[in-house]
C-alpha cells in the first residue's frame, strides 16, 4: 500500500507533460534604463557613505527612539468570530486549490492552483506581509487543520493522540532551510512546477508532512523549526508596519523595519537562522540571475569542468547554480563578519554572524518588490476569473468569470521608478538597522561604525547586484530617460 | 550687460520651445511595420527584437513555411497562419513592457508545454 502511494506520487511528479500551454510566469518588465541604473548606484554609494559619516553622531540615540505605538485590542466575541471566519476561509481555500489542481483544467493559465500558489500567495502574500506585518499565524491553514484534527480526536475520546519528540538545539532551523531551498528550486529551476497536478501534489504532500510533523514534534516546534513558510513570513513580517501580539491582544503601529529592531529573539537566535536568511536572499536573486546574461558564463564554466549543462533537462545546472549561489553568499557574508571581528575582536564571530543577518531582510524585500511587483499586478488579476470558476465547470460564483487581465494598469516607467526607489530604500533601512545592532554590542559609537564597514560593503555589493539584474543588459536605450522627460 | 542677459534668456526660451515642439512631433504615434518571415519556427535575427513606443500602430507582414498560430498572450493577439500565405496583422501598442511573440506550429499541437525561446520579442517603451 505504501509502495503504491509512493509510486503514484512519484509518477505524477515525473510523468511526461500532457497539457498544452506556454510559459506560465511571463514577465512583461523592460530592463531599467542605464540612467536609472547610474542614478540608483550613485545614490546607494552616496547614502552609504553619508550614513557612515553621521553614524557616530546619531546612531547612539537610535535605539532609544521609540518609533512605534501600541494599542490593546478589547476582548470582543465579534473579533473572535472574525478570526474563526478567516481561518475557515483559509482552510476552505487550501482544499479548493488542491481540488482545482487535480480536477480543474490542466492549462496552467486557466487553473486556480498555479496562479494562486505562485503569484497571489507566494509573491503577493509575501509582499503584503512585508508591508503590513505578519498575520499568517492567524490564518495558517495547516495550523487550523491540525487543531481541527486534534479536537476531533479528543472528541472521539483519544486523550493523548500524539507523542512529542524533543529535538537537540543544534537542529535549529536547518530543516526549514533545506525545505526553503527545495521550494526555491521548484520555483526557479523545476520548470514544470506550474503544472496544476504537480504543484498541488506538492501542496498535498506538504499538508500530510505538516500534520505528521506537528504530531511528532509538537505544533510549536514544527512551526518554529520546520515550517519554512511560517519562518519566512515571520521574518518578512518583522519589517511590516503592524505588529500583532496574541496574549494580551495588542497591535503595534511602527515604522518599516522597526520591528526587526524590536524583535525579541535577536539575542537568542535559533541555530541556522543566518543560513535561512541567506537562502531567502538568494532565492529571490537567483530568479533574476537564472535569466540574465551571466547564466551562459556559468554554463560555460560547468562545461569546462566536464559537466554537461543540458544534463537532466537543465535541472542539473540550475540545482548546482542555486546551491553554489547559497555557498557563495554565505562565504561572502562570513568573510564580512570575519573582517568585523578583526576590527572589534572583543565580539565573537559567531555573535556577529547571528546579529547582522536580520538586517539583510529589507534588501530581500526590496528586491522581491522590484522584481515581482509588475508580475503580481498583471498576472495576479487572473485570480478574479479563476476563483469564480475554480474547477472550469462554467460556474460564475463571484461574477468575475468573464474577466481577463488588463496589462496596462501601470506604465513601465512607473515600475522603473518603484523598482529603483524600493531598492535604495531597502538598502538604507538595512544599513541603519546594521548600525543600530552594532551599537548594542560595541563598547563605543566609533567602534560600532568601524565594525559595520565590512557589512556596508557587503550590502552595497548585494544591492548593486539587485540593480544590475534589473538593468541587465546594461545598455542605453534609444528611448532614454531624457527623451521621456522632454516629451512630457 | 542687461540686454545681453535678456537676449540669452530669450534664446534659451526659443531653444526650449524648439525642443518641446521637436519632442511633441517625434512622440506622435507612428505606424511601424515589421516583416516576420518564419522559417523552421524562427525569424531572421534582424526581426527578433521589435522596439516601438506606446500608442504606435504595429503592422506585421507574416510569411511562414508551415501552418501555425502566432500570438502574444498578454495582448490577446492570436492569429492563425497558413503556410506560404502572406498575412497582414495590425494592432496598437497600448501597454508598455516586453512581450514574447509565441509561435506554435500546427505540427506541434498537443505535444506538450513549450519552453523554447519565443519567436520574437516586442518591446513597447513609454512615451
Amino acid at each position: 500500500m505504501r509502495f503504491l502511494l509512493v509510486s503514484s506520487v512519484f509518477s505524477i511528479l515525473c510523468s511526461p507533460l500532457s497539457v498544452g500551454a506556454h510559459s506560465f510566469d511571463e514577465r512583461y518588465d523592460l530592463p531599467i534604463p542605464l540612467e536609472f541604473f547610474l542614478i540608483g548606484s550613485a545614490m546607494i554609494l552616496g547614502l552609504s557613505f553619508l550614513l557612515i559619516l553621521i553614524s557616530t553622531q546619531y546612531w547612539p540615540y537610535l535605539d532609544r527612539w521609540k518609533g512605534q505605538h501600541s494599542f490593546v485590542c478589547p476582548k470582543s466575541p465579534l473579533l473572535g468570530w472574525l478570526i474563526y471566519f478567516f481561518q475557515a476561509m483559509s482552510l476552505l481555500l487550501l482544499i479548493v486549490v488542491i481540488a482545482a489542481g487535480y480536477f480543474g483544467p490542466q492549462n496552467p493559465l486557466m487553473n486556480l492552483a498555479p496562479t494562486f500558489i505562485w503569484i497571489n500567495w507566494w509573491v503577493g502574500f509575501s509582499l503584503c506581509i512585508s508591508l503590513v506585518g505578519n498575520f499568517w499565524p492567524l490564518v495558517n491553514p495547516w495550523s487550523v487543520l491540525f487543531d481541527c484534527l486534534h479536537q476531533a480526536l479528543q472528541y472521539f475520546g483519544v486523550k493523548r493522540p500524539f507523542l512529542t519528540l524533543t529535538l537537540p538545539d543544534t537542529v535549529g532551523v536547518y530543516p526549514a532551510t533545506v525545505f526553503l531551498l527545495v521550494w526555491g528550486w521548484m520555483e526557479v529551476v523545476y520548470p514544470i512546477a506550474f503544472v496544476p497536478q504537480k504543484i498541488t501534489t506538492f501542496a498535498l504532500i506538504w499538508t500530510i508532512v505538516s500534520m505528521l510533523g506537528m504530531a511528532v514534534f509538537g505544533k510549536t516546534v514544527w512551526i518554529k523549526q520546520f515550517d519554512f513558510f511560517s519562518i519566512c513570513f515571520n521574518l518578512l513580517g518583522e519589517f511590516g508596519v503592524l505588529g500583532f501580539q496574541a496574549h494580551p491582544s495588542r497591535v503595534t503601529i511602527r515604522l518599516p523595519g522597526r520591528g526587526i529592531l524590536l524583535s525579541r529573539d535577536h539575542y537568542d537566535v535559533p541555530q541556522g537562522l543566518t543560513a535561512f536568511i541567506i537562502a531567502m536572499l538568494i532565492i529571490v536573486l537567483f530568479d533574476g540571475i537564472h535569466g540574465s546574461g551571466a547564466w551562459p558564463f556559468f554554463q560555460e564554466a560547468l562545461s569546462k569542468i566536464g559537466l554537461d549543462p543540458s544534463l537532466g533537462n537543465g535541472y542539473l545546472e540550475g540545482t548546482i547554480g542555486l546551491i553554489a549561489l547559497w555557498f557563495a553568499f554565505f562565504g561572502a557574508y562570513y568573510f564580512a563578519c570575519w573582517l568585523s571581528h578583526q576590527i572589534v575582536s572583543s565580539i565573537s564571530i559567531g555573535q556577529i554572524i547571528q546579529l547582522f543577518s536580520r538586517p539583510l531582510i529589507p534588501i530581500a524585500i526590496a528586491y522581491l518588490f522590484a522584481h515581482n511587483f509588475s508580475s503580481l499586478l498583471n498576472q495576479g488579476q487572473s485570480i478574479i476569473f479563476l476563483i469564480s470558476d475554480p474547477f472550469g465547470f462554467g460556474w460564475n460564483l463571484f461574477g468575475g468569470a468573464q474577466y481577463r487581465p488588463v496589462i496596462g494598469l501601470i506604465d513601465v516607467s512607473q515600475i522603473w521608478y518603484l523598482a529603483v526607489c524600493s531598492i535604495i530604500l531597502g538598502h538604507v533601512i538595512a544599513l541603519v538597522l546594521t548600525h543600530a545592532y552594532a551599537m548594542r554590542i560595541c563598547p563605543s559609537a566609533k567602534s560600532a561604525t568601524l565594525m559595520t564597514i565590512p557589512q556596508t560593503i557587503f550590502m552595497i555589493l548585494l544591492t548593486m547586484m539587485s540593480l544590475i539584474i534589473l538593468a541587465e543588459p546594461l545598455t542605453s536605450s534609444e528611448f532614454s530617460l531624457l527623451n521621456i522627460w522632454i516629451s512630457k | 550687460m542687461k540686454s545681453f542677459g535678456l537676449d540669452s534668456l530669450n534664446l534659451m526660451r526659443l531653444a526650449l520651445a524648439g525642443i518641446f515642439v521637436l519632442a511633441a512631433l517625434t512622440c506622435q504615434a507612428a505606424e511601424r511595420e515589421f516583416e516576420l518571415n518564419i522559417q523552421n519556427g524562427k525569424v531572421p535575427k534582424g526581426s527578433y527584437l521589435m522596439k516601438v513606443q506606446k500608442g504606435d500602430q504595429i503592422r506585421w507582414k507574416i510569411l511562414s513555411d508551415a501552418d501555425g498560430e502566432l500570438h502574444i498572450h498578454a495582448y490577446h493577439v492570436d492569429q492563425i497562419i497558413k503556410a506560404q500565405k502572406p498575412t497582414l496583422y495590425s494592432f496598437t501598442a497600448t501597454a508598455t513592457g516586453r512581450y514574447r511573440v509565441e509561435w506554435h506550429p500546427e505540427s506541434g499541437r498537443g505535444k506538450g508545454i513549450h519552453h523554447s525561446e519565443p519567436l520574437a520579442l516586442l518591446e513597447v517603451y513609454p512615451n
